[in-house]
């Protein structure tokens, strides 16, 4: 963000533009929000990112942490609505499975091109199944 | 045309974007506007202009006037200016903070007093834009006629 503000692309510091292609729903952002306007609610089977525009102060911290850069400086900055609920930003995406028992992990399936993307060879796993590794491993060193 | 502006609380960024977009309304209809109460003096007003987080120390003191004017107020047309005031900003989890003009309402309507007004406009931005006001302001007066008649 500094950075386009340096070379002057940007003059006027707009509300976060999300892409829900690119959002693997890790929640750097709403973590890193001063003022909760940013929320990554994690139901069953699905992701939904809701983005309070009535209480963003247009930092763009969010943007400076996205690990994937689906968060983008905007150009718009105002919006104006006459009921709060017409100023909410609300984008659902659907969860990755574990590679092994099929299972909903916490992350949208735009982890798994964002994993190939960084040539990492992580499987996704969910916690169960990565638990279950390690308990394996306990029992035969408390066998041996 | 009665004009009520309601500092609640805030750091007066608004307040001076504010200012800016009614210089830029005044250029624009071309008629000036009537200085506005600081506080709630009368039982009805035109437009209200709000800003601030709504503190309780600000409360209190429209308490203080509504309990002045016997309970009852017409607020007009409303319009919220700010991120503080639309959703409580970056305090809107604090503790002498009622957390935006909604809650602020809420306040005030739950220790009885009888509140009405015609429509609600939230402007979002930290702090708003002088053209966000101005097209508020302009939209305003335009759908209303009245309102500009009432002024000299």
């Amino acid at each position: 963000m500094y950075r386009q503000a340096r070379k002057g692309e940007k003059m006027v510091r707009g509300y976060p533009v999300h892409d829900p292609e690119r959002c693997i729903g890790c929640g750097a952002c709403s973590n890193v929000c001063p003022t909760d306007s940013i929320n990554v609610d994690r139901k069953e089977n699905k992701i939904v990112w809701i983005h309070n525009v009535a209480r963003c102060i247009r930092c763009c911290y969010c943007v400076d942490n996205c690990p994937t850069g689906a968060l983008s400086v905007g150009d718009e900055y105002s919006m104006i609505a006459d009921s709060l609920d017409k100023l909410f930003i609300v984008h659902e995406l659907d969860s990755a499975r574990c590679t092994s028992c099929r299972d909903y992990v916490p992350y949208s399936i735009n982890v798994i091109s964002y994993l190939s993307d960084k040539a990492l060879k992580v499987d996704l796993k969910c916690e169960r199944c990565r638990l279950g590794n390690v308990l394996k491993v306990i029992e035969k060193v408390r066998k041996l | 045309m009665k004009i009520l502006y309601l500092n609640l609380g805030g750091c007066n960024g608004c307040d001076i974007e504010l200012l800016a977009g009614v210089v830029r309304v005044v250029e624009k209809i071309g008629r000036e506007l009537p200085s506005p109460d600081h506080g709630i003096r009368s039982r009805s007003y035109d437009i209200t202009i709000v800003t601030g987080p709504g503190t309780l120390g600000n409360l209190c003191r429209i308490v203080r006037d509504l309990e002045r004017i016997g309970g009852e107020v017409d607020l007009g047309h409303v319009i919220v200016l700010g991120s503080c005031a639309c959703g409580g900003g970056i305090w809107y989890d604090s503790y002498m903070v009622c957390g935006g003009w909604d809650m602020f309402l809420r306040e005030l309507i739950s220790r009885g007093f009888r509140i009405r007004y015609r429509s609600v406009t939230y402007v979002t931005g930290c702090p708003v834009r002088p053209e966000d006001v101005e097209k508020v302001l302009v939209q305003l007066l335009h759908s209303y006629p009245n309102l500009i008649s009432s002024l000299t």
